[in-house]
């Protein structure tokens, strides 16, 4: 069962939007040894909505969270979009089935791990693909994975303190 | 009003009596560092060693590989030039042409590249497609 009330379900996922918005500013404040390649602060906000609402609602989010993103930044459509929006929705789209298939095993980090990784992956994948070539992008999987294992436990260990101080009805 | 989040392991509210990270999470966790770790082990194999060709004005035709070490004497109408292969790049070494632009040009290795010798008819191009520092070449 989804939430009874019709307006707390659009509310919650618009004040997710927002917070998901100003992770991604926060994150493109610091530099980064790759343009593309990021600590995933936003992916706080998908694990949460998959966590508390659905996949659905993780997927819808985090698609209207790059699109808003590069809207704003201008670059929507650009060369950095098209990789920006694989790596995001294939990240809540892993998180949404380790989620469903895997969390009594897994915990909340191992989630996040699991998305930090399909994040990373697929993004090298675009860049392989659309830019830079196979060979050139094969050689940045180690960097990619290095970086996931990190951002993967950062992350998830911030939705596991973000968890606990959530109130129980709310979410 | 719900019972808690989709999952009844995630405890919304509250200090959560689970450690921090589950023996599977310790697994994903490692495993992904290790594979990071394998990938950095296995070697860069996506690209063939580098050949070059090398043109005379006459038939003359030769591939060279640019993990050899070698030179080739390439005859002209004006006399012989040298081409000198070592440490996977190829220059002119010298030549009997009057401008010496061929050997100015220095070692070339990257693909795409090329060093002519117009008076004296000798091409040396580097071949392959491997990757390169440029973003692209026409020719």
């Amino acid at each position: 069962m989804r939430h009874k009330s019709w307006s707390t379900r659009p509310a919650t996922l618009g004040m997710s939007l927002a917070a998901a918005l100003v992770l991604y500013a926060v994150e493109s404040a610091f530099p980064s040894p790759l343009p593309f390649l990021r600590v995933g602060l936003a992916n706080i906000v998908t694990l949460l909505l998959i966590l508390t609402m659905g996949v659905r609602e993780a997927v819808l989010v985090t698609g209207l969270r790059v699109v808003v993103a590069s809207l704003i930044l201008g670059t929507f459509l650009g060369p950095g979009f098209l990789v920006a929006i694989v790596g995001g929705l294939s990240s809540a789209v892993a998180m949404g089935a380790a989620a469903r298939m895997a969390l009594p095993p897994l915990g909340v980090v191992g989630v996040s791990l699991i998305g930090a990784a399909a994040h990373n992956l697929a993004q090298v994948s675009a860049v392989g693909w659309l830019y830079v070539g196979v060979g050139p992008a094969l050689r940045l999987i180690p960097a990619a994975l290095f970086l996931a294992a990190a951002a993967g436990l950062a992350t998830g260990l911030v939705a596991r303190f973000v968890l606990e101080k959530l109130p129980p009805r709310a979410a | 009003m719900r019972k808690a989040g989709r999952f009844p392991v995630v405890r919304l509210g509250g200090s959560s009596p689970s450690p921090l990270l589950t023996p599977a999470d310790r697994i994903v966790l490692y495993a992904l560092v290790v594979a990071g770790l394998a990938l950095l082990l296995v070697p860069a194999s996506g690209d063939a060693p580098a050949g070059a060709l090398i043109q005379g004005p006459g038939a003359f035709v030769a591939f060279v590989s640019l993990t050899e070490e070698a030179t080739y004497t390439v005859a002209g109408p004006l006399g012989e030039t040298i081409v000198e292969v070592r440490a996977g790049a190829v220059r002119v070494a010298s030549s009997p042409c009057p401008h010496k632009t061929c050997v100015s040009m220095g070692w070339i290795s990257e693909p795409g590249q090329t060093v002519v010798c117009v008076p004296n008819g000798v091409v040396v191009r580097v071949l392959g497609e491997g990757a390169s520092r440029l973003d692209a070449t026409t020719r």
